[in-house]
């Protein structure tokens, strides 16, 4: 966007706040919404790690990559 | 090497999550290979129906942030409508806002290298969410 379009775009919500925020509002209802509806769609295709069929380079790569995942839990 | 394909919406922050790719060692097994949309061959302007079925017939991850359309050739619908259970997800990152956050970024990029290691037991699952 160039100045004077985000100037403009600036200058529109200021003008239109009550219904710029309700807008806003609405749409991270909806798109809260819809990231719960996918998560727990997919929640029970989880599967344990040892059920998995990993090369030796997979199975390097998972272990580095729980490793990582230990240390910033840890962080 | 998989590559991801980072949506118009995200592809501003490419830098970053090579940046975080390269200093979580995520990179060292050379897994993820991120593009933007014109790389990948499309318009920049493309909708979202047409990524898809790209991402599709190319073997592409689509990694995008969490938007907000309702319209017909949105992904959300085009993914109720044509998602099978061979087809390959569309990873969403929840928060976009927050990929300038190291410790968002790094835990983003954790969950993008689990899936696509695992990426057998994601085909279907149309849209997965990070981190």
């Amino acid at each position: 966007l160039t100045e004077e379009e985000i100037a403009n775009s600036i200058n529109f919500i200021e003008s239109n706040r009550k219904e710029f925020e309700a807008e806003y509002d609405e749409a991270v209802r909806k798109a809260s919404g819809r990231e719960q509806y996918w998560r727990e769609r997919n929640h029970q295709r989880r599967i344990d790690a040892s059920e998995r069929h990993f090369t030796r380079e997979q199975a390097a790569a998972w272990a580095r990559l729980m490793s990582l995942k230990r240390t910033g839990e840890a962080a | 090497v998989i590559t991801v394909m980072l949506d118009n919406d995200i592809s501003g922050h490419s830098d970053l999550l090579a940046g975080t790719l390269n200093s979580t060692g995520g990179a060292e097994y050379d897994l993820v290979k991120f593009i933007s949309l014109t790389d990948g061959g499309l318009a920049r302007n493309a909708i979202d129906r047409e990524i898809w079925h790209h991402c599709q017939r190319n073997s592409l991850i689509l990694l995008t942030a969490n938007r907000n359309q309702d319209d017909p050739d949105s992904l959300e619908q085009t993914l109720r409508e044509l998602n099978t259970e061979y087809s390959l997800p569309v990873i969403t990152v929840s928060d976009s806002q927050r990929l300038i956050e190291p410790t968002y970024r790094e835990q983003c990029i954790h969950s993008l290298i689990g899936i696509i290691l695992d990426l057998i037991n994601y085909l279907g699952t149309a849209r997965i969410y990070i981190p």
